[in-house]
């Protein structure tokens, strides 16, 4: 009878998992980005963020 | 709206096929659990033909047009079909030791495909190095037709080549040949692996074009 081996089904299913997680958080931060206001003049100088 | 009805759907198309693939499918009788891998592996490999596809067909329709939609959806096919090359390069790997005593080999299938994976990855590469947005996104078209063409010769390398890899397990001339309750459970994880394929691209283009409407 041949070996099941899960482990390596284990590995296979789990990079896939971290590689299509790891994508979708990267879209979520891009998202995010783009959605956070921008500071500029007086409320950028106040909050001391580099312009 | 339409993105998020993608994004759910494809977690429900995902949650299912996972549960067919490693609960329902049986077990395969010469390579025993390991070919559960298939249900990542071959949906993966399906993924990044259409994604590539879809960069040919945009990336002409950008040369033609100069369509800055063409582009965008080019550029996010590209992006997606990266990932699921890599997964289907990843997966592949594991599935070969158990079953071919080998991580990796250089025959053509698994050549052709790493060659694919280098190629769009030089395309990303190029949208990044060049600073003028209109130049880059046309050296990317060309880059994007020129690599599409190793598409085909991935597929085909299993007949044309002497190689280690299996033939392909659907698309292909005759009648299919796998037991109903595993090609199901291929075939429900085919339609999940696209349908986030299809969420993934529509959530990179919007997110490029607002990047473009806030840096014009």
């Amino acid at each position: 009878m041949t070996a099941d081996h899960w482990g390596f089904v284990a590995a296979a299913y789990a990079i896939a998992a971290l590689a299509l997680g790891g994508y979708w958080r990267r879209l979520m931060h891009l998202e995010r980005d783009l959605k956070a206001p921008t500071l500029r003049g007086p409320a950028a100088r106040r909050s001391g963020m580099p312009r | 709206m339409l993105t998020a009805v993608l994004g759910w759907l494809a977690a429900l198309a995902l949650a299912l096929g996972l549960v067919l693939g490693l609960l329902v499918a049986p077990r395969e009788i010469t390579q025993g659990n390991v070919q559960r891998i298939m249900y990542v592996h071959v949906p993966s490999v399906w993924v990044a033909y259409l994604a590539f596809g879809v960069v040919f067909v945009a990336s002409i329709a950008y040369l033609w047009k100069r369509a800055a939609g063409a582009d965008r959806v080019a550029h996010a096919s590209a992006e997606v079909g990266v990932v699921f090359t890599g997964i289907t390069i990843a997966s592949g790997a594991i599935w070969g030791k158990p079953t071919w005593g080998t991580w990796w080999t250089w025959d053509a299938r698994l050549t052709s495909v790493a060659i694919l994976f280098v190629m769009y990855v030089g395309y990303l590469l190029v949208r990044t190095m060049i600073d003028d947005p209109e130049r880059g996104a046309r050296y990317a078209a060309v880059l994007g037709i020129v690599a599409a063409l190793d598409v085909p010769l991935v597929h085909f390398s299993v007949y044309w080549w002497r190689t280690l890899h299996q033939p392909p397990s659907i698309v292909k001339p005759g009648p299919a040949t796998m037991p109903g309750v595993i090609l199901v459970a291929l075939l429900v994880n085919f339609v999940a692996f696209t349908i986030l394929y299809l969420y993934f691209v529509t959530k990179r283009v919007g997110l490029l074009r607002a990047q473009q409407e806030a840096t014009a």
